[in-house]
């Protein structure tokens, strides 16, 4: 499979009605990123996925191998991505003394 | 895994509780490190050769697993080997898996306390678990370094004290 193909079986189409401002923001993102308009809708789409993924993980809603499938990342992006935006991962310390116990 | 590599003591953990490493771990770890050219997916790679166990599925396993959406595939196959090989805890730092685990009474091993184990039962010397931690404080909550630290100051503590133990009962003998 050629790799357009293989980025075509990673999407589908969605119907979807949006906000006449997000629009022209796309567009405004279109125009600065050089990109189209469906391709600067995707990426603003993306970056609230990308925020809201490591806010579930953060908060341990989602595990870290889940966040890397529904963002398509490696695990390594994915502990990038959060230290870059300054998020904790990783037990707490009420889960690192829970795990002493049965020790 | 990637912390523990990160902080350069996989090689002993591996080598000192025979840990075993779930192929979904393997491929999301090492595979797409690779292809995504993160240099130390190669290093595990060579560190977990030979312990990396494909997936063979356990119904205790599954039945945990039902109740358990949050999960990606890693965190799955984990379990199924956990199950499948009976092991004796499973080494994670994921919040949403030590979470199923504790709902499930599984042992479970946060890295930054696996060190300090390892330094207690002397798989590694004290000065390098010290070492290990301080390469892991950027991967890990402030508040869970600043606790294995304190773990680890009182390990050197009662360590100094055996000593002194010790060197008393030779002179007394």
């Amino acid at each position: 499979m050629r790799a357009r193909d293989r980025a075509r079986a990673k999407t589908m189409p969605y119907p979807l009605r949006l906000p006449r401002g997000l629009l022209e923001l796309a567009d405004l993102r279109a125009a600065e990123e050089r990109v189209d308009r469906s391709t600067a809708l995707r990426q603003l789409l993306y970056a609230g996925a990308e925020e809201y993924v490591l806010e579930l993980l953060q908060r341990g809603r989602i595990s870290l191998s889940k966040a890397a499938e529904l963002l398509d990342r490696s695990t390594w992006a994915i502990y990038e991505l959060a230290q870059e935006r300054g998020i904790s991962l990783g037990a707490t310390a009420e889960e690192y003394e829970e795990a002493k116990k049965p020790l | 895994m990637i912390k523990l590599a990160k902080s350069g003591i996989l090689a002993q953990v591996i080598r000192e509780w025979h840990c075993l490493v779930p192929q979904a771990v393997y491929e999301e770890t090492v595979e797409r490190g690779k292809q995504e050219a993160y240099p130390d997916a190669e290093e595990i790679e060579r560190l977990v050769h030979g312990h990396v166990k494909p997936l063979r599925e356990n119904e205790q396993a599954e039945a945990i697993l039902v109740q358990a959406r949050a999960l990606g595939r890693g965190e799955q196959e984990a379990l199924h080997l956990f199950f499948n090989e009976r092991a004796d805890v499973i080494i994670t730092d994921d919040r949403a898996f030590l979470a199923v685990l504790k709902r499930a009474g599984l042992p479970a091993l946060p890295p930054a306390l696996a060190l300090v184990e390892l330094a207690r039962f002397g798989g590694i010397q004290l000065a390098e678990a010290e070492s290990a931690l301080e390469m892991m404080k950027g991967l890990i909550r402030q508040e869970v370094y600043q606790l294995a630290r304190r773990d680890l100051e009182e390990l050197r503590k009662r360590t100094k004290l055996k000593g002194a133990e010790m060197d008393e009962g030779e002179r007394q003998s």
